[in-house]
């Protein structure tokens, strides 16, 4: 025997649901009893299946000896609800779809004797087809044909019906039926996988907590392996010396559940982000996902795991800052030299190609490439007769001269509605996001004696020159 | 001279027995290099046909090698070049860039796959941070650089990493312990790795390494007030074969 408790909505109480505006309500999650009817539903039976989080099937075979017939376990059920604040429609049957049927369709208990399921459907309307969790298209098909319970729709010549609707139009008609389509399948209770530890006396400093964070990390992985999961997101908190709580969150760039892996991208954060005091305790707390499985070819180079990876990242990250490593991107902008930075993950869509493959595209002239100063330098540029003649600065290394050949100006401008007068050597507070400014300018493109070309602008917001690379 | 020819002969095949010089690979008994070219599995092509077929296929891997030059000389292009084969494959590419001088947007027009690009930022701003006034500066600079490039290389999967040197002060490359090439180039070694490392001046090489040497350009092509390119002359040098070969492209501006 089979038990379905379904809690509607507070806006669709108690009602008939054979009449056609229950057909139009759908056991939604925002339903009071969501997970209090999963923690109900477990007080009773161990074989839970959680449908949706208003609908909960159980399996009760066994509880007559505890509780007495399938009446007195249904009103145990509402009365335990009842305890809780929940005011659940309870169906028991069979079969789980018979009992998961008459729940969305019918408040109160509902207790259908042994063979008695068809029966017991017979009379609900086709619509509550479309608040099973499997859904139906076939609904409206079926309502065209002139059908209009399921008792009609189970009394229909199964072969015809297949031959029109192929075999969904049996798995329907089953349903119609109060017939199971496949087993329950118990859920097991999500459990917070987390590990927390209290130390005997502070510790401060990496190394020690190292082994530390090794204690934690390796049964967690344990756990982890176990329920065939990995970790995504790691919370952690640490209560200091100081009675504060320092808490820190690490987005993983794949599901993993390597102990060394894990600790080691935890204290790579810490080497980045320093605790303020020494720690008393520690909590680690993961989100999960299930683990990655790896299809490996034949044909395409392997490419590093993202567990490498992400360490890679990490440790470069420690070495350099986080926003000085990545991908470059570029970005929907004409300003000169916009892009951002975003987080290196190989191109994972990419496939590449075996090695020593030929290159179909070689070019034989390849196209020029620019390197950019990050930070424009200043320059004093000589004009005659409205072209550049000779580029200085007082920078070493960067003496400049007399201009050999120039193409220019090109003048461009933009995001002229922010703040007025783009200062280039505020370029990497740009860069950076803090302050966005237009720009206004004249670009020109010379040869200098030294034999190098480079580009240069003049700042018509603030009349001033600037190289901005040099053509290389 | 008799004697002194049979005791490099004794040399040379004790250190080919011991496999501690790569280079005599490519000799033959009559000490006349052997220009068998290596498998085109070993090479990783550079994206230029004609600097390909000089190079016999294309950079060797597991090697360490360079491109020299002075500014405008077509370092960078070739630099994206080699990115824009690399990462057109599928293959992953890493840029270790001191004095972050890279410009994506030019790359990306050059064909590199940016989303296979990892950028390794220093924080040198300009060539004027690795003044001699600022020593401790220059000497963080390049010691960041060097670990983040022994760190990408010693985590292996990269078909290509660059150490872009081309704007840091020669002087300044030379107060680097010279057994750092040696450690870098031990790391690649046996792996599909190439290291390229820019400079305005020689840096170092592996034994099978090829070091390019990018001649002045003469102020790039105009025509009429029209910026057309630059015209890229290398030189290609291997040990013991100062002059391999000649290579003359066009870039396009």
């Amino acid at each position: 025997m089979f038990a379905c408790l379904f809690q509607p909505s507070s806006q669709q109480s108690l009602f008939d649901v054979g009449t056609r505006a229950a057909e139009a309500s759908l056991p939604g999650g925002s339903g009071p009893g969501c997970a209090p009817l999963d923690a109900l539903a477990r007080e009773f039976s161990p074989r839970v299946q959680v449908h949706q989080d208003a609908l909960v099937s159980l399996d009760i075979g066994g509880l007559g000896r505890l509780l007495g017939t399938p009446a007195e376990i249904g009103s145990e059920l509402r009365r335990a609800a009842a305890d809780r604040g929940l005011h659940p429609h309870v169906a028991i049957a069979p079969t789980r779809t018979a009992a998961m049927l008459l729940a969305l369709a019918r408040a109160g208990i509902t207790v259908v004797p042994p063979g008695g399921e068809r029966n017991a459907v017979a009379p609900l309307s086709l619509g509550i087809l479309r608040q099973v969790p499997l859904g139906s298209a076939f609904v409206d098909l079926l309502r065209r044909w002139g059908l209009k319970t399921l008792g009609d729709l189970a009394g229909l010549p199964a072969r015809p019906l297949s031959e029109r609707l192929g075999q969904d139009g049996v798995m329907w008609q089953r349903l119609a039926r109060g017939e199971d389509l496949q087993p329950l399948i118990a859920t097991e209770p999500e459990a917070p996988i987390e590990e927390t530890l209290d130390l005997e006396w502070p510790v401060e400093g990496l190394e020690p907590l190292s082994f530390v964070l090794a204690r934690m990390c390796e049964p967690l992985s344990g756990r982890l392996a176990a329920l065939d999961l990995a970790a995504v997101v790691l919370h952690l908190s640490f209560r200091l010396v100081s009675h504060e709580t320092e808490t820190r969150e690490l987005q993983l760039p794949a599901p993993m559940r390597d102990p060394r892996v894990l600790r080691t991208l935890i204290l790579l954060h810490l080497e980045s982000h320093p605790l303020t005091g020494g720690v008393d305790r520690l909590a680690l707390r993961v989100d999960t996902a299930p683990a990655r499985i790896t299809q490996f070819s034949l044909l395409s180079r392997a490419r590093p795991f993202p567990e490498q990876m992400a360490l890679l990242l990490a440790r470069l990250s420690a070495l350099l800052g986080e926003s000085r490593v990545g991908a470059p991107a570029l970005i929907d902008s004409h300003r000169p030299g916009a892009f951002v930075m975003a987080r290196f993950s190989g191109g994972g869509n990419g496939v590449s190609t075996p090695s020593g493959h030929p290159q179909p595209l070689t070019p034989s002239e390849p196209h020029l490439a620019f390197r950019r100063f990050r930070m424009p330098v200043p320059a004093r540029v000589m004009m005659q007769e409205g072209r550049p003649v000779r580029v200085t600065t007082e920078r070493r290394r960067l003496d400049g001269g007399a201009v050999a050949s120039t193409v220019g100006p090109w003048r461009t401008s933009g995001e002229w509605w922010r703040v007025e007068g783009a200062c280039p050597e505020r370029a990497a507070e740009r860069m950076a996001g803090r302050r966005v400014e237009g720009w206004n300018r004249d670009e020109w493109d010379v040869a200098l004696a030294d034999g190098g070309v480079y580009r240069i602008h003049r700042d018509r917001s603030h009349d001033r020159w600037f190289i901005d690379g040099i053509v290389d | 001279m008799a004697h002194s020819a049979l005791a490099r002969a004794d040399l040379e095949a004790l250190l080919r027995a011991r496999k501690l010089d790569r280079t005599l690979r490519q000799a033959d008994a009559t000490g006349t290099a052997d220009r068998t070219p290596l498998s085109a599995g070993n090479m990783l092509s550079t994206g230029l046909a004609l600097l390909d077929e000089r190079l016999n296929g294309g950079l060797p891997r597991g090697q360490m090698s360079e491109i020299v030059g002075p500014r405008s000389s077509g370092r960078t292009t070739l630099m994206c070049a080699a990115l824009a084969a690399t990462t057109g494959r599928g293959e992953l590419a890493a840029l270790v860039d001191p004095l972050d001088t890279f410009d994506p947007e030019s790359a990306a027009s050059c064909g590199v796959a940016l989303e296979r690009l990892l950028w390794l930022r220093g924080e040198g701003t300009t060539m004027g941070a690795l003044s001699p006034r600022e020593k401790g500066k220059s000497e963080r600079v390049l010691d960041h650089a060097l670990k983040a490039l022994n760190l990408v290389l010693q985590a292996g999967g990269f078909d290509l990493v660059v150490l872009d040197f081309a704007e840091v002060p020669p002087d300044a490359i030379r107060r680097l312990p010279f057994t750092t090439w040696f450690r870098l180039q031990r790391v690649i070694e046996s792996s599909r790795t190439v290291c390229l490392l820019l400079g305005l001046a020689p840096i170092a090489r592996g034994a099978e390494g090829v070091s390019i040497h990018m001649a002045p350009s003469p102020q790039g092509i105009w025509h009429a007030h029209l910026f057309l390119g630059l015209d890229i002359q290398a030189r290609i040098v291997r040990a013991r074969n100062p002059e391999e070969g000649r290579c003359r492209l066009t870039a396009r501006a």
